[in-house]
């Protein structure tokens, strides 16, 4: 018995590797944060463009992910894994909504509250990028719960 | 320097958190020894619902494989390939075990029931309904087996 349909899906590798160029970037954030909050700020506001982009048309046409398609994918093997894109997008909204508030307060001169929300985010991209576990996508199941509720 | 001992924070806490949870994946963890008391009747007559629990009457009542996915699951596919070799391999038990594989979507209720916060998600229920081993991520067909083969003997009165 079962009721599962079929998805939008995408090969595995390309969210690990964007994920793996996201935490360098939120690495250079905080190490910037140190002797320069403006800079930390621009570069975290980059990455929630990045963000943004990645949730508003799915991990394949995300920048990072257009990186991974014409120069990392075509030198892997043959897909041997896919992963469904809907937790995924919902992912980088979640990372959008820390980087933002993250940038907001390099900008405005509240270190503390930029590296701070950095920190949640780089958490999040790190454990996606070393053990496969996407944070934002365990979350999903709860949202899509609300949304059928309410 | 609060930025550095964040970078420090982040990246040790992620380390932290993602080994205890490489060690959960997919491990078959007992529930509770088998429960004196009975299943709590709403969450029975959901079971009922999907066609848990309902057996014929020439027949043992068996126990379930309950798997949660949806189409947005990954790792979904695989724990369905897992369930259907485990439970094709019992089929010949006295009891054999029964595949049901629900969409979280479709069943969110029963999904709450039961506490599932993420998927995969699979349950060893008992032929009484009780919830017995859990499984969050991809189980080994080997380690489920060996969950649920005992529940497949006959019980003690009948043999």
């Amino acid at each position: 018995m079962s009721t599962t349909l079929e998805s939008p899906q995408v090969d595995v590798r390309g969210p690990r590797f964007a994920a793996w160029v996201t935490t360098v970037v939120l690495v250079a954030v905080l190490v910037v944060s140190t002797f320069s909050l403006v800079a930390a700020g621009i570069l975290l506001a980059l990455q929630a463009v990045v963000f943004a982009v990645g949730a508003a048309n799915g991990p394949r046409r995300s920048p990072y992910g257009q990186i991974f398609g014409t120069l990392v994918a075509p030198r892997l093997s043959p897909v041997t894994e896919r992963e469904p894109v809907a937790p995924l997008r919902f992912a980088q909204l979640v990372g959008f909504v820390f980087a933002a508030l993250g940038t907001v307060g390099f900008v405005s001169g509240l270190g503390t509250v930029g590296a701070v929300a950095t920190g949640f985010a780089l958490f999040a991209a790190f454990l996606n990028a070393a053990f496969g576990f996407c944070l934002g996508c365990q979350i999903y199941p709860l949202v899509a719960r609300l949304r059928t509720t309410v | 320097m609060t930025g550095i001992t964040l970078l420090g924070v982040a990246l040790v806490a992620a380390v932290v958190f993602g080994l205890v949870w490489q060690r959960r994946q997919g491990a078959v963890r007992a529930t509770g020894p088998a429960p004196a008391a009975d299943v709590p009747d709403d969450r029975r007559l959901q079971l009922e619902a999907v066609g848990i629990g309902s057996v014929a009457s020439d027949r043992l009542p068996s126990p379930t494989v309950l798997h949660f996915s949806a189409d947005w699951c990954g790792p979904c596919a695989a724990v369905r390939r897992v369930v259907t070799q485990v439970v094709s391999g019992l089929e010949d038990a006295p009891r054999p075990p029964v595949d049901v594989e629900l969409d979280i979507d479709e069943f969110p209720s029963l999904a709450k029931e039961l506490g599932v916060l993420s998927l995969p998600t699979t349950f060893i229920l008992d032929a009484d309904l009780h919830e017995r081993f859990r499984v969050s991520g991809v189980p080994s067909a080997s380690d489920l087996r060996a969950a649920l083969e005992p529940l497949t003997r006959p019980p003690a009165s009948f043999s």
